[in-house]
C-alpha cells in the first residue's frame, strides 16, 4: 500500500490530466462559496491553458493558417496523448509538429515542420562554427576529402510548399496575398551568432548538405549528389564555390 | 532586522522579462534596484541569453526564481535541473535562489503548475528531507516561497504558516513571503492574513513578492497580471512594519506592460516602505 502522500498527489495529478475530479473530491476540503469540483477545475483549466499557450509561442503562423478552433482542438489532443514530462516548458512545444503531420492538411503540415524546425533550431546545441581557416588554401584533393559534420541543430527541410515564403509574407503581415500553390523548395534552418538563420537552398545544395551530415567526404558527397541528380552537374559546378561560401559565413558546419 | 543568513538587503526589484531585456541593459539610470529571473527561461537557453544576463548583471544584482524544483512531489529530484540550476547560479552570481513550496507533477510528468502541498507531518518529513538535499546539491540555503492555493486537504493537519516555519527550522531553509499570495490564500481558504504574516519568523525571510490578482467573486487567482491591489499594499505595509526591511519585488508576467507602469508599481512600493520606516522609527 501507498503511503498516504503518494497516493494523495497521484490522485490529484491524475485528476488534473484527466480533467475528472471524481476520485480527488474526497480529499479537498468543503469550501461554502467554492465547490470542490470548481476548486479542481481552477488546476485542470490551466493545466491547459498553459500548455496551449507554450504550443501557440512556437506555433504562431500554423495557428492563425488552421483557425482558433481547430488549433485549439488539435492543442488539447496533443496535449492529452502525451502530457508533459521535461522541467523547461519551452521544451513541450517540440513534437507538436510530428503529431500535426497527418491531422492537418498538407500546407498546415509543412508550416508546423518549418515553425518546429525554427522554435528547435533556437533551444538547440550549437557548439562553435567550423573557422574559416579550416579550409583556406587546401588542395582539391584535401577539400575532397574533408568530412564536414553539420552544426549541432541545423535543420535541412525539404518542402512541396512554399512555406518559408508564405512565413515571410505572415510576419510582414502579408499572408493573406502569399502564394499557397505546390511548389518544392529547401531550405536550412540553423541559430548563429544566436540569430535564427533560414536560408534557402537550391535542390542539389539541399542534398550535398544532407550527404556531409551523413558524415561522408566532400568528394563522396558530391559523387552521391551527382548519381542522385544527374542533370545538376552544371548548377553543382557553378554554384558550387558559393554554396561552401555562404555556408561558412553562416556556420553551417560545426568544429 | 536582516535575514539570518547573512543574505543582502537589495532594495526594490523587477522581474526581467523579455520585452524589457533591452531596457535592463541598456537604460544607464533604470530605477530599479535588482532583477528576478526565472530560472527555467535560461538555464537551457543558448550562450547569448547567458551574456546578456552577465551584461545585465554588471549594473543590477540578479536573483534566480525557479518553477520546476517540484520539492514536494514523491518523484525523485531531478539530479539534471540541480545540476543546471547550479551551473547558472555560479556563472551570474546570484544572489540568492528560490522556488515554490508545491509540487508539479509525478509519474515523471511535469504539469507546469505550482501544484499545492498537504500541510501534514508525513509531507513536512518528506520536503525537510528533499530541502537538504537541494541545498546539499546547491551549496546554498534554498529559498521557498509560500504558494497561492485554490483547495486545502482534508489530510492537513496544520496551517500553511506553521508548516512553513517548521520546514524552515527542520532544514535551515530561507523563506520568499509572497504577500500577495497570502492575500489570496485567505481569501480563498478563510484564514486571516495578518496571523499567518505574524507566525512567519522574520530573520528567515529573504525576499519579497508583490502581484496582481483577478479577483472572481467566489475565488481570487494569483495571475500577475496587472497592479497590486490597495488590500495588498497594505499588507505589504504591515509586514514591514512587524518584520522590517525585505528586498522587494513585483511580479507581472502576463499582459506585461511598459516599463513605466512597472516603475510606477516598485515606486509604491518604495513609498509604502519609507512610511513602514517612519512609523518604526
Amino acid at each position: 500500500m501507498k503511503p498516504p502522500l503518494a497516493a494523495l498527489l497521484e490522485t490529484f495529478h491524475d485528476g488534473i490530466l484527466a480533467d475528472d475530479a471524481a476520485a480527488t473530491l474526497p480529499h479537498l476540503r468543503v469550501n461554502p462559496r467554492l465547490p470542490r469540483e470548481a476548486q479542481l477545475r481552477v488546476y485542470s483549466e490551466g493545466y491547459r491553458v498553459r500548455l496551449i499557450q507554450a504550443v501557440r509561442t512556437d506555433y504562431p503562423a500554423f495557428a492563425e493558417i488552421l483557425g482558433e478552433a481547430s488549433f485549439q482542438a488539435l492543442a488539447l489532443d496533443y496535449i492529452a496523448a502525451h502530457p508533459p514530462a521535461h522541467f523547461n516548458l519551452d521544451r513541450y512545444p517540440h513534437g507538436f509538429a510530428a503529431y500535426a503531420q497527418t491531422r492537418v492538411p498538407p500546407f498546415a503540415a509543412e508550416l508546423a515542420r518549418l515553425e518546429g524546425a525554427i522554435a528547435e533550431a533556437f533551444m538547440a546545441e550549437a557548439g562553435a562554427p567550423l573557422p574559416p581557416a579550416a579550409l583556406a588554401g587546401l588542395s582539391p584533393e584535401a577539400f575532397g576529402a574533408l568530412r564536414l559534420p553539420l552544426r549541432g541543430g541545423v535543420r535541412l527541410l525539404a518542402f512541396a510548399y512554399p512555406v518559408h515564403a508564405w512565413l515571410e509574407a505572415q510576419r510582414e503581415g502579408k499572408s493573406a496575398a502569399a502564394n499557397m500553390e505546390e511548389k518544392p523548395n529547401w531550405l536550412c534552418v540553423h541559430r548563429h551568432r544566436n540569430e535564427i538563420r533560414r536560408t534557402p537552398l537550391a535542390a542539389p545544395a539541399f542534398a550535398l548538405l544532407m550527404q556531409l551530415g551523413q558524415g561522408l567526404s566532400v568528394a563522396e558527397a558530391l559523387d552521391e549528389v551527382l548519381a542522385q541528380q544527374p542533370d545538376a552537374a552544371a548548377d553543382i559546378a557553378a554554384g558550387l564555390q558559393s554554396w561552401f561560401a555562404e555556408w561558412m559565413a553562416l556556420g553551417v558546419f560545426g568544429e | 532586522m536582516g535575514n539570518r543568513f547573512g543574505l543582502p538587503y537589495l532594495g526594490f526589484g523587477l522581474g526581467l522579462r523579455a520585452p524589457h531585456y533591452d531596457d535592463a541593459l541598456r537604460q544607464e539610470h533604470l530605477p530599479v534596484d535588482w532583477f528576478e529571473i526565472i530560472s527555467e527561461n535560461f538555464i537551457e537557453a543558448h550562450p547569448g541569453y547567458w551574456e546578456f544576463l552577465q551584461d545585465v548583471r554588471r549594473r543590477h544584482p540578479l536573483v534566480m526564481h525557479g518553477v520546476s524544483l517540484s520539492i514536494g512531489s514523491v518523484d525523485p529530484l531531478n539530479a539534471d535541473y540541480l545540476a543546471k540550476l547550479k551551473k547558472l547560479a555560479e556563472a551570474i552570481r546570484a544572489a540568492w535562489v528560490s522556488d515554490h513550496l508545491c509540487w508539479t507533477g509525478v509519474h515523471g510528468r511535469n504539469t507546469h503548475d505550482l501544484l499545492p502541498v498537504p500541510y501534514s507531518e508525513e509531507a513536512l518529513r518528506h520536503i525537510a528531507g528533499r530541502v537538504r538535499q537541494v541545498q546539499e546539491a546547491l551549496g546554498r540555503p534554498l529559498v521557498l516561497e509560500n504558494p497561492s492555493s485554490y483547495v486545502e486537504f482534508t489530510t492537513s493537519s496544520m496551517p500553511e504558516w506553521e508548516f512553513l516555519g517548521r520546514l524552515a527550522e527542520l532544514t535551515g531553509c530561507g523563506l520568499l513571503l509572497d504577500v500577495n499570495n497570502v492575500y489570496v490564500s485567505a481569501f480563498n481558504h478563510g484564514f486571516d492574513a495578518r496571523r499567518y504574516i505574524d507566525a512567519i519568523p522574520a530573520d528567515r525571510i529573504v525576499q519579497i513578492h508583490l502581484a496582481g490578482h483577478q479577483h472572481h467573486g467566489t475565488h481570487i487567482i494569483d495571475t500577475h497580471d496587472r497592479e497590486v491591489i490597495g488590500e495588498v499594499w497594505a499588507l505589504y505595509a504591515y509586514t514591514l512594519q512587524r518584520k522590517g526591511e525585505i528586498s522587494t519585488m513585483v511580479e507581472w508576467d502576463e499582459h506585461i506592460p511598459e516599463l513605466s507602469v512597472l516603475l510606477a508599481e516598485l515606486e509604491k512600493a518604495r513609498q509604502a516602505a519609507g512610511a513602514a520606516r517612519k512609523a518604526a522609527a
